[in-house]
Parts: structure tokens; C-alpha cells; sequence
């Protein structure tokens, strides 16, 4: 039987997180689409209504098109990378090999490195003096010379990149583990009993059982990744100039050292939209295969 | 293919992925106990020469001892206050029939494609207007904003391992629903609940974002602000950058060895177990 009290202590138990998520979240969501309707600046900070002036500007923004490029380049190629690096991570450590065991307590180290130090370890191996990877691959007859990985327009993208895919793997890795173990051995023996090759096991029986949670941590990672921009501003601050810049960092740059926030506003609903559509997309391409677990 | 050859390529690929994991973190512990001197040797050396300790005197007896308490008040306060409330979110969300409840829980888990970037003019703007700029509170209360929806979430997962039978059978004890969830569920789920403070506690213990606009005076200042001040110099001290960092992540590695059984099997859990 609910009682009248029951019914009040259930609603006094969630009011702070309904509190908190209105002022933390719903308010700063509706404001930010006004604000992205408005133009002020730091001398003029009373917000005047333009309508919908700053999205037309945005799209004829060079150095918006350029941190949209870098962002799509930068959520693709971490994403990817994560999923082929912890898949393959997890299968190696799924086998019966000495030091399995050794490798799993490894894989934790870049998961709780924090993200600022991270950034600056990362910033030192590649930097192209003091560091050490301009160091092996000069051993490895790849480079010659010094090239300033994070200094220069053409790879600091691809260096903040590598970082990123360190830090994040191991977690995509553990999941992938996880589901790994619940494919039931059974089932692979039987494959196996029918002369199937181990690669072909694997293909048609093992990775058939993992999707769904693959189709979880790749959603999970895409979310991650196009909202983060830690790495990044610690190792180049999206430079040089916006080369290395993704739109979560211009969106803080843009509203707190240029103080333009009609600007910003406007690429943060740009920033929502992209992502809420394509995880729509994504979550009705999964319903349609089968599901998320 | 045979199985000794397959077996060396295994073995290539695990010492290939154990230098690559490892790899930065030995860089970093190396660097810090190097000294200045061998610190900007061109070609650089990787194992230190005269291994000394001083980096780590130097950064504990500055400015980063009290930006590292700072930061430990900060998390701390995070992560007891948003454990506490997603405990209380808990109750009606897990154990009751709520109705509203999965509109709720859906709601949260929307949250999560808000960028913080998106967040923080607002948040700003708010602390800024109710004097909360510059202080500790402000920014625990910042940081509930991205940590909360996930820790309702974490917490729902271990929630639910715990038997629904307990409960019950301290209600017809005499116990409340509510009390009953309380005084045996939550102490069964312990682990559980100790696991989404850690993860809290990380969370907030990585942040520079919102530290970075709330906190602008030195006094308040947090570790991560405390290293970031050194980018930009011309000439950074990476000797005494990487024992900073190698210290900041003492008290990450001590917490989640406490908590990393259950840890590590919720997280993974929860993407395994229908």
C-alpha cells in the first residue's frame, strides 16, 4: 500500500537531482539557445537580439569550417583507433599466454592517468628536442632531422590524436574483454569441430556475440570524444593557429578569450545538434541490428 | 599457421602493447627524478644518470602542496555531496515503482550529449551572479552538473545486484520501505557505492575546465590549475613538471586499488550483462 508519506519521501529523494539537473543543465541549455541568437561583446555585454545572424556567420567562418573538419577527423580517427586498438587488445589478452595477467593491470595505467598529466607527458614525447619519439624513429631510419610534431599545422592534429588513443583504448579494451569471456567456449568448439579456421571462429561466431557491446563503446567513445578537449589544450591549445582546434575548445575559446558568446552559443547548438543526430542515427541503425547492451 | 609461430606473434604483439602502456608513465617517473641538466640533454637520455629526489622536494615544499590540498577539499566535497544525492535519486529509481522514473533516468542520460563546453557560459554567468565565482563550493557545485547524471546511472547498476529479498524481508521486520533500503540495502551495496565516489573523485580530480573559469585567484587554486600555469613559459621545468604529475597520481592509483575489484566489473558489467 503507498501511503501519502511514502509518495512525498519518494518525491523529496529525487528533488535535488531534478533540481540540480534543471539549474545545471535545462537552464544552461535554453540560455545558450537565446544567447545564440543575441550578439554582445566585451565593451557592449548586454546581449542585443540578431536573430539568427550568428549561424550565417558561422558558416562563412573559415576557421570554423577548419575546427569542423578537425573535429569530424579527430572523433573518426580516435573512435576508430580505439575500437581496433582495445579489440585487438582484448583478444591478445583472452589468450592463454604467460603475462596476461601482467598486461591487464598495465592497461589501467593510461586510464587513471589524469588527463591534464597526460596532456603534459604526451606534450614532452613528442617534444622535438627532450623527447623520445623523434629519438626511436630516427633510430628506425623514418625521420630525419627534428620535425616539431605538435608545432607544426600539418601533424599537431595527428600528434594530440595519438595521445588521445593511449589515454582512452584501455577502457574500450576492458569492455571488450568483458564480452569476450561471455562467448561461451562451447560455441567456438563447435565451430572449430565443423573445420573452421580461427580466423573464421572468430568472424562468424565470436565477433557476432560481441556486437552488441561494441555497438555500446563505440556510442560511448563517439560521445567522449567530440566533447573532450583536455588533451588538447594542454599539449598545443588547438594550435598553431586553429590546426589542431576542435569545436568543444572553440566553443571555451570562443566564449571566454575572444568573449564573443553569441558566437559560442551558437557553435554549442551547433555542437548539440550534430551529436544528438548522429546518436539518433546511430540508435536507430542498432534497433534495426539487434540492439544495444 | 603453426602454433609456435603463432604463439611468438603473440608474444611480439603483448611486448609491443606493454612498452606502449607503460611507455609514457616510466617517461614520466624517469624525467622526474632526472636533473635539470640531463633534463634538456639533446639527444635526451632515457635512464637517469644521477638519480636524485630533488624535483619531488622542491614541488612538495611550494605552491603545490596547497593547490593539491585544495584540490583534495574540492574532489572530496564532489564526491561525497554528488554520492549522497544520487543515493537519495536511488531510492524511488531502483527500488520503487516511480512513475516518471525511466523519463527521468532518460533524461539524465540525455544530459550526457550536452557538452561541458556548452555548459560553462551559463554556469559562469549563474555562479558569477550569486557571488560564487572564487570559491570552493561554487565549483563543487559546477562539477555536480557533469558528474551527477553518471553517478545516478553507476549507482542504479549496483543498486540493482543487490537482492530485492533483504528489503523485504526487513520490511515485514516493521521497517519503512525507505528505511529498509537505508539500513540494509545500501550497506549491501557498499562496494558499489564506494566505487561511484571514486569514480567521482577522478572525475573531478582531472578537471581544469570548470577550475579554470570559477578559480582565479592563486589561493584557490587546484594541482591541474598549478600545472597548467607552467604551458606557455618559454623555458618549462620538465623535471619538476613530471614529479608534479607523478604525485598527482598517488592518491588516484591508492584510491582506485581500493575499489578496483568491483570497479573494474561494473563498468564492464553493465555492457555485458543484459
Amino acid at each position: 500500500m503507498r501511503t501519502r508519506k511514502e509518495s512525498l519521501i519518494r518525491f523529496a529523494c529525487l528533488a535535488p537531482l531534478l533540481i540540480l539537473l534543471a539549474v545545471l543543465i535545462g537552464y544552461p541549455v535554453l540560455d545558450v539557445l537565446w544567447l545564440s541568437t543575441t550578439k554582445s561583446s566585451l565593451i557592449h555585454p548586454e546581449p542585443d537580439f540578431i536573430g539568427l545572424g550568428n549561424f550565417a556567420d558561422a558558416f562563412t567562418d573559415s576557421a570554423l569550417l577548419t575546427v569542423l573538419r578537425n573535429t569530424l577527423v579527430w572523433t573518426v580517427l580516435v573512435v576508430l583507433l580505439q575500437f581496433l586498438l582495445g579489440l585487438g587488445s582484448a583478444i591478445l589478452l583472452s589468450k592463454r599466454i604467460r603475462g596476461a595477467a601482467v598486461l591487464r593491470v598495465l592497461l589501467v595505467i593510461p586510464w587513471v592517468m589524469p588527463g591534464i598529466t597526460a596532456g603534459l607527458v604526451w606534450k614532452m614525447l613528442e617534444d622535438p628536442y627532450l623527447g623520445p619519439v623523434n629519438q626511436v624513429l630516427k633510430a628506425l631510419g623514418l625521420i630525419s632531422g627534428e620535425p616539431a610534431w605538435l608545432g607544426d599545422q600539418g601533424t599537431a592534429l595527428f600528434g594530440v590524436i595519438l595521445a588521445a588513443v593511449w589515454k582512452g583504448f584501455p577502457m574500450s579494451a576492458l569492455m571488450y574483454l568483458a564480452a569476450y569471456r561471455t562467448v561461451s567456449e562451447e560455441l567456438r568448439d563447435a565451430a572449430r569441430v565443423d573445420g573452421a579456421r580461427p580466423w573464421r571462429v572468430f568472424w562468424h561466431v565470436t565477433l557476432p556475440a560481441m556486437a552488441p557491446t561494441i555497438r555500446t563503446t563505440v556510442l560511448l567513445t563517439t560521445i567522449w570524444t567530440f566533447n573532450s578537449f583536455d588533451l588538447i589544450y594542454v599539449m598545443t591549445k588547438g594550435g598553431p593557429g586553429v590546426s589542431s582546434q576542435v569545436l568543444s575548445g572553440h566553443i571555451y575559446r570562443t566564449a571566454f578569450l575572444d568573449v564573443d558568446h553569441g558566437a559560442a552559443a551558437a557553435y554549442g547548438v551547433i555542437a548539440v545538434l550534430v551529436l544528438g543526430v548522429f546518436s539518433a542515427l546511430y540508435l536507430r541503425q542498432v534497433r534495426a541490428e539487434g540492439g544495444l547492451r | 599457421m603453426s602454433g609456435v609461430a603463432r604463439n611468438t606473434g603473440f608474444y611480439i604483439a603483448g611486448l609491443a602493447l606493454a612498452v606502449f602502456l607503460i611507455g609514457p608513465f616510466a617517461w614520466m617517473v624517469l624525467t622526474a627524478v632526472k636533473t635539470p641538466d640531463e633534463v634538456f640533454r639533446d639527444p635526451p637520455t632515457w635512464w637517469p644518470h644521477a638519480p636524485s629526489a630533488r624535483n619531488f622536494a622542491a614541488v612538495l615544499d611550494g605552491d603545490f602542496a596547497s593547490s593539491l590540498l585544495n584540490s583534495a577539499l574540492v574532489c572530496a566535497g564532489t564526491a561525497v555531496v554528488c554520492t549522497l544525492l544520487a543515493l537519495l535519486a536511488g531510492y524511488p529509481l531502483s527500488r520503487t515503482r516511480l512513475r516518471g522514473g525511466p523519463q527521468v533516468l532518460g533524461a539524465a542520460l540525455v544530459s550526457q550529449l550536452v557538452p561541458q563546453a556548452v555548459l560553462l557560459l551559463p554556469i559562469y554567468e549563474l555562479a558569477r551572479d550569486l557571488g560564487l565565482l572564487n570559491t570552493r563550493h561554487g565549483l563543487v557545485l559546477a562539477m555536480l552538473a557533469v558528474n551527477l547524471p553518471v553517478a545516478v546511472w553507476l549507482l542504479r547498476g549496483f543498486l540493482a545486484g543487490a537482492p530485492i529479498e533483504v528489503e523485504e524481508a526487513a520490511q515485514l521486520d516493521g521497517l519503512t520501505q525507505a528505511r529498509a533500503y537505508w539500513r540494509v540495502t545500501v550497506p549491501l551495496a557498499r562496494n558499489g557505492v564506494l566505487s561511484v565516489a571514486v569514480y567521482v573523485f577522478f572525475m573531478s580530480w582531472q578537471d581544469f575546465i570548470f577550475s579554470m573559469i570559477f578559480l582565479t585567484g592563486p589561493e584557490q587554486q587546484t594541482a591541474p590549475l598549478w600545472l597548467l600555469g607552467f604551458i606557455g613559459q618559454h623555458s618549462v621545468d620538465w623535471g619538476l613538471l613530471m614529479a608534479a604529475s607523478t604525485v598527482m597520481m598517488v592518491p588516484v592509483i591508492l584510491l582506485f586499488a581500493v575499489v578496483q575489484r568491483s570497479f573494474v566489473g561494473n563498468m564492464t558489467g553493465g555492457a555485458t550483462k543484459g
